[in-house]
Formats: structure tokens, sequence, C-alpha cells
């Protein structure tokens, strides 16, 4: 139990939060516009492909995060599409979406290394840089949101679209971007994972992290700093079922990969009663509708 | 605004309407439910399109109707359901509207900008709270304040005063006024004759028509208003009943004192075969009324009872049982199950543990489909696919065949054709006749006045009545638009209304 209560796990727990993190940001510039994105897993998942191939053909990890938020951002823009645009159900696309990219980035993966070939490691990046990154995204959300004129535009598309369309703001629109802006940094989450701690892609590489994300947001209120604060939880969680998976014990071990998504969901129920949730989340808004 | 149409759907809304606003006055615009106020007043703030018609604001033609460049213009509605966020404070909803700037003010600045409007125009709205916490009064106010802030020159206030209490929307009126004597242009929609008074000029729409267009408000005397809002041809859709109750029979319904949110106190007899008539403009109360009776909601206070027995507050069961029908306003929310086909919504509230099959349970509904003339493809079409007159044929059968003994009827012929209408009136005036005491709640005095044994006028959650046949429809006109409340509270000594 040494291995346990080490810096190394605390290390291990900071890495494996930061993708979680950055999916969880995600999802509440999303969320808050009212657009609610159940797509997140697909999206980083795209983005942890997209970075994944980029760095392998680049060398360089950082051009691979670029293109992680890229496609994540090119993700997002298609769910606006559906979504903001066409007004398709958003639970319906946002599940359907992810079951496409896990199936489009297995294909894709596949093309490019045939099965059972051992597909190459990519150049890591380092931890700090990576916490950096992150923090200096969850301080973008936070000053969003807190004290600019767009963070606050986009809190009253998602609580009461109507209002802020009889005011004159382009409601499509902000879903929009708010959407495109979402994608990116689930996008960027799913490359971060691939080119940080993990240096490889296999098919389902973020095994759940971006519904990890979502529920995270929940818990978090959809406020930033909480939700980073959640998402190292769960990478602490991971961290430490990763080394008691190598402890002896009785426990099978399952057990233990189930524990922080067992945490999470615990969390969830805890403080999730008290949040609240942007009244028009998950609404398509049509003028003069209701 | 020259002579602006729109219509939606089969439904005219406005029709070749003329609109002026001036500066420095205000201007009322008076009408019953549905005479299109709100459309108009939409239209003006850019909320809506007119489909023919011209709208000039400052002499500059409006070609495309969005809200914002209509706000930029100096245009601000004030509309019945407030577009304030409610998730943010006073000052922060003031940054959405008029943002100073990519970065938000710090808190002081933002609450100074609140405080001056405050001062300015002698509005109170408490700062720091969520705006869903604030009251009705101080929310609207901010919206005023908001509109005043984006230095607006024409202020549209839709139905301003049908939230507030009587000492709020004096004081509302005396702002308006001081607006007006900086001058702007205010709009005041209304359908109290109280406060048209207090506005300089007025503008009487009545289904889409001008019936008093742009007038000085002293050359009309209250009757004149009244009869323009409610119009004076009696030649309604509804064939008239032929035989009127000179005496009503023993007390079938019985409501004491009922009070549910803007009803008080509100007590009202009807006898076995007897129709009593509701008249009265949306929004005083008949909705809560409707919920109260039908069960959907529990009384504040009071006793609801059938033949002498009560029942049990808030719960439908029983009232059913007990032989209460109930036919509401909104016959899709509360009356039918549109996916559903025609022979379930027939059985809804007395469904049996184990039903029949689909081919009996069709069978069965047929004769009462075609005794209720309901016109349809068959007993299996969905709900959804029927007319309106026949979706509210097949609630008449639904409620009407269990032979009840009283009937709680919302606005059963809204939305139908003249022809549907009629059949509905009928059938809920033969059913009278079969000694059924029938609660009509109608929009429309001309149905009240054809179908009515007796006629009373919810205004503002109070009964003023009772009105008897042979019907004097100007008094009913004037008790609709507040005469009667403004009568009397000035006979009891109380506060006059609004000056």
């Amino acid at each position: 139990m040494d291995t346990l209560f080490s810096i190394a796990t605390v290390e291990a727990g900071i890495r494996l939060g930061l993708p979680v993190a950055l999916a969880a940001l995600g999802a509440i510039i999303n969320e808050r516009s009212g657009v609610l994105n159940l797509g997140l897993e697909g999206m980083m998942l795209s983005g942890a492909l997209g970075g994944y191939i980029v760095n392998d053909a680049t060398g360089s990890p950082w051009i691979g995060l670029l293109a992680g938020l890229l496609v994540g951002a090119l993700t997002g823009g298609v769910f606006a599409g559906l979504v903001v645009t066409f007004r398709t159900s958003q639970v319906v696309t946002g599940i359907a979406f992810t079951i496409v990219a896990i199936a489009a980035t297995t294909y894709l993966f596949q093309l490019r290394w045939d099965i059972g070939e051992l597909p190459p490691r990519v150049e890591r990046l380092g931890m700090w840089p990576l916490v950096a990154l992150t923090l200096v995204c969850v301080a973008g959300v936070w000053f969003l949101f807190r004290r600019t004129t767009l963070g606050l535009t986009i809190s009253a598309v998602g609580e009461s679209p109507e209002s802020a369309d009889a005011l004159g703001y382009n409601v499509v629109l902000i879903r929009w971007m708010a959407t495109i802006a979402g994608g990116a940094l689930a996008g960027l989450g799913g490359a971060v994972l691939v080119n940080g701690p993990l240096g490889l892609f296999i098919e389902e590489v973020t095994a759940g992290r971006g519904w990890v994300a979502l529920a995270l947001v929940v818990f978090a209120g959809w406020r930033p700093v909480p939700a980073v604060a959640g998402a190292f939880l769960f990478g602490l969680c991971d961290a430490a079922q990763l080394r008691l998976q190598g402890t002896a014990t009785e426990v099978p071990y399952e057990v233990f990969l189930a524990l922080p998504y067992v945490v999470t969901l615990i969390a969830l129920v805890v403080r999730a009663r008290r949040s609240h949730t942007p009244a028009a989340l998950g609404d398509p808004y049509v003028r003069g509708a209701s | 605004m020259r002579s602006v149409s729109r219509r939606f759907g089969e439904t005219v809304a406005l029709d070749g309407v003329d609109f002026e606003a001036r500066p420095g006055e205000i201007h009322a615009l008076l009408g019953a439910n549905g005479a299109g106020k709100t459309t108009l007043m939409r239209i003006l703030a850019g909320l809506d399109s007119p489909d023919a018609g011209t709208v000039e604001v400052f002499g500059q033609r409006i070609e495309h109707f969005e809200p914002g460049p209509i706000r930029a213009l100096g245009v601000a509605l004030v509309q019945q359901h407030f577009t304030l966020v409610p998730t943010l404070t006073a000052s922060e909803n003031l940054v959405l509207a008029r943002p100073e700037g990519a970065l938000l003010p710090p808190g002081r600045t933002a609450g100074a900008r609140v405080r001056r409007l405050v001062e300015q125009f002698g509005l109170e709205v408490r700062d720091g709270v969520p705006a869903s916490q604030l009251s009705v009064g101080e929310r609207q106010r901010l919206e005023i304040l908001r509109a005043l802030d984006a230095d607006a020159k024409i202020l549209l206030l839709d139905e301003p005063t049908a939230v507030l209490t009587d000492v709020e929307a004096e004081r509302l009126l005396g702002v308006a006024r001081a607006l007006a004597d900086q001058g702007r242009a205010l709009v005041v929609i209304t359908h109290r004759l109280a406060e048209v008074e207090a506005c300089d000029r007025v503008t009487v729409l009545r289904e889409g028509i001008e019936a008093i267009s742009d007038g000085a408000v002293g050359g009309y005397t209250r009757a004149d208003l009244a009869s323009a809002m409610i119009g004076t041809d009696t030649s309604g859709t509804i064939t008239a009943r032929t035989t009127r109750r000179t005496e009503a029979g023993p007390v079938c319904l019985r409501v004491r004192d009922v009070s549910l949110g803007r009803v008080s106190s509100l007590s009202l007899d009807i006898g076995e075969g007897e129709i009593v008539g509701i008249a009265g403009v949306d929004g005083n109360g008949q909705s809560e009324l409707e919920a109260a009776l039908s069960g959907r909601s529990a009384a504040e206070s009071g006793e609801v009872s059938i033949s002498g027995e009560s029942i049990a507050a808030g719960d439908p069961r029983s009232r059913r049982a007990q032989g209460l029908a109930y036919i509401p306003s909104d016959r899709y929310s509360w009356g039918l199950i549109g996916p559903m086909d025609l022979s379930d919504n027939l059985e809804l509230g007395r469904v049996l543990p184990i039903r029949p099959n689909r081919p009996a349970r069709h069978k069965a509904a047929r004769p009462s489909l075609d005794h209720w003339d309901v016109r349809t493809a068959g007993p299996h079409a969905k709900t959804s696919s029927l007319s309106g007159g026949n979706a509210q044929k097949l609630v008449l059968a639904r409620e009407l065949d269990e032979h009840p003994s009283a009937v709680l009827a919302c606005y059963p012929t809204r939305g139908l054709d003249p022809e549907a209408a009629d059949t509905v009136a009928t059938r809920l005036v033969a059913a009278a006749e079969a000694g059924c005491a029938v609660l009509w709640i109608g929009a429309e005095l001309d149905e009240l006045l054809a179908v009515s044994d007796r006629i009373e006028v919810l205004y503002d959650g109070t009964l003023f009545g009772p009105y008897l046949p042979p019907f004097d429809r100007a008094a009913i006109g004037l008790a609709m638009a507040g005469d009667a409340a403004d009568r009397a509270r000035t006979a009891t000594g109380g506060e006059p209304g609004p000056p």
C-alpha cells in the first residue's frame, strides 16, 4: 500500500485528470449556452485520434494538440449545425454522434495501422506544460463567464433565449460559437490524453472520460473551478485504481476499475441536487414558439 | 404604422390597422382578448413582421423586422411575459441589454448604474438578487428601467398594470406621465377604462380592426369606449336560445368563498338546468377559477359542493365521481391525449383494469362518436388528427355521456369554426335543459348573451352581477372594463381607481 499514497500517485492523478478537466470546461461553455452536448465523448475521441496522427506525422506533440483542438472545433461545428440550425433532438443527436465517432475513429485508425500491428508510441509532453495549458483554459473560462460581456450573453442565451433574442442578440450564432468552442476544448482534452500521459492511441482510448466530464459539469453546477477540481478527483481515483490493480488483494481488479466512475457518480448525486441547470438546456430555440 | 395586416393561418389578427404614437403623449391601445393589440406591438418591436402595410419609426421605414435594429432606433417593448434573464441580477440584466465594451464593468460601477436610473426615474428596484426573486412589480420596473437605460424614445407597455396592485398601477401611470412629459412617446395596452382615462389618445381594436382610431381620450365616454371594445352587433355565430329559465331550479353547483391566486373569496350558486356565463377579459382570474373548480389546483380557501356534497379540494377523481364534468380551456393539454386513438380518449378516466381488445373497443366507441357527430376516419384515428371542432366534440362526448349533474365549460368554443361552435353550444344548452348546471367561462360576449340564463362579470378576481335577460350589453361591457369595480370602490369610500 506504500505505493498508493505517494507523490507518484498524485502526479499520475493530475495527468489523468487533465483531459477530463479540459473536456468539462468545453461542456460548460456548451451547456451554459443551452446546448446539451452528449457528443462530448465523441468529440474527445476525434480530437485524440487527430492529435495522435498529426503527432506521429510531424513528431511534434504541440502540433498534435493543435490538431486535436481543430478536429474538436470541427466536430463541434457539425454538432451545432445539427442541433442548433436544424434543431434535431439534442439527446439523440449527441448519443448518435458519440457512437459514430467511436466507429469512425476505429475505422480511420485501422486504415492506417492494421489490426495486430503495434502502432508507434509518439513523443509525449511532460506533465507541467499540460498543467499550465489547462490552468490557462480554466482561467480563461472563468474569466469568460465572470468578467466578459460575451460570457454574460452566453449565459443569457442558455437561461432565457427569448429574452436574449428580444434584446437583439443572435441566439443561433451564439450557440454555434459556444458549441464550436466546447468541441475545441473537448478535442484538446482528447489530444492531451494521447500526447500526454499515454503517448499512444487505441480504440476507444477515452474510455468514457467524456461522459465523466459531463457528469462533473452537473456536479460543479456549470462552474469551471469546481469542475476542474472534480476532474482531478476523478484522476486521483483513476491513478489509485491503477496502483491497486498492481497490489495483491482479494478484491477483484474490476472493482478498482470501476472506482473512479463510482466516486464520480456519488459526488454527482450528493452535489447535483443543489446546482442550477441552465433553464433552456436541451431546448432548441424558435422565435415566438413559447 | 400604416394599414398593417397580419394573419396566423386562418385567423386574421390585424386587418389594415393604422396607428400613430406621438412624442409627449400617452396613447392607450384598448381592446378585448384576441383584438390584435399584442400582435400590433410585437410588430412595432420587430418581434413579428406584418404581411402587409408599412411601419415607420421617426420617418425611417422599417424593411427588416428584427428586434436589434428597431431597438437601436429607440423602440422598447415591455412585454407581458417579462424578458429579464431570471438568474441575473438587476445590474447584470442592464449590462446584458447595453454592454459597456467586451469586459463586464466591476460590480460597483454596474450597481451605480442601477442606482442612478432608480433615482432618475423613481422606479425602485433591488439590485444584487436574481431577477427571479424580485416581485412582479419590481421586475416590471426593471424592464422599464432597462428600456429607459437604452434611451427609448418610444416605450410600448403591454398590459403593464395587469400584474400590479392598485397602488403600484397608479404609481406606474404617474411615471408614464412623467416620461411622456420628457418628450417620449408611450403606448399603453390595456383593457381597463380607468387607465384609458389617464392617457391622451386612444385607439380601440376589435377583432383586428380599429373601432376607434387615434381619438382624443376626452372625446369619448366610458360607454363609447366599452361598446367600441366589445362591439354592438349582436349577430353572434351561435344560435341564441329561444327559451330562458326565469327561475333557477334547486342549487346544484355551489361555490363558496373560493380563493386562488387572483381570485379572491368568490361565491356563486348555479341551479339545476341553469347556464351561468362568466364574462370578462382574460387574465382576470379565469384560469385560477378553472383550476380551482376542475380540481387541477387546490383552492387556497373556500369550498365547492355539488348537490350539497362537498368536493375534495384538488382532487379531480372525486370531482368526476361526484358528477362535475370538465371541458378544459386547453383541450389538447388537459382534455385529450393526441397520439392515442379516439376510442382510448373516450375511455380516459374510466378505463377498466383489463380492457377489451382493440376491435371491441373500437366498436363500443362508434355509437358515441356518431351521436356526438365527431367527424373522423373512425375510432382508430389518432386524436391529434382531429380538427379543433371535432376534438372538442370528442371531449363533450366523453364528459357529457356520463350524465353529469354539473358542467364546467371553459371557453368551449374557442378556436372552432362557426358551425362547430354552434354545435357545441347547442349540446351544452341541451345538457342544461336536461337538468345539468352549466358554468360557462367565455371570452366572447356574444356567445354568452346567446346561451346564458344569467351572466356574471369576472373582473380582477371578483364577480360583478348578476346580469339577467334581456341583457344590457353596454352595462356588461362597462363591467368587463372595470367600471363596476371602480364604482364599488368609490361607493365604499376606498381609493378610486388609477387617475
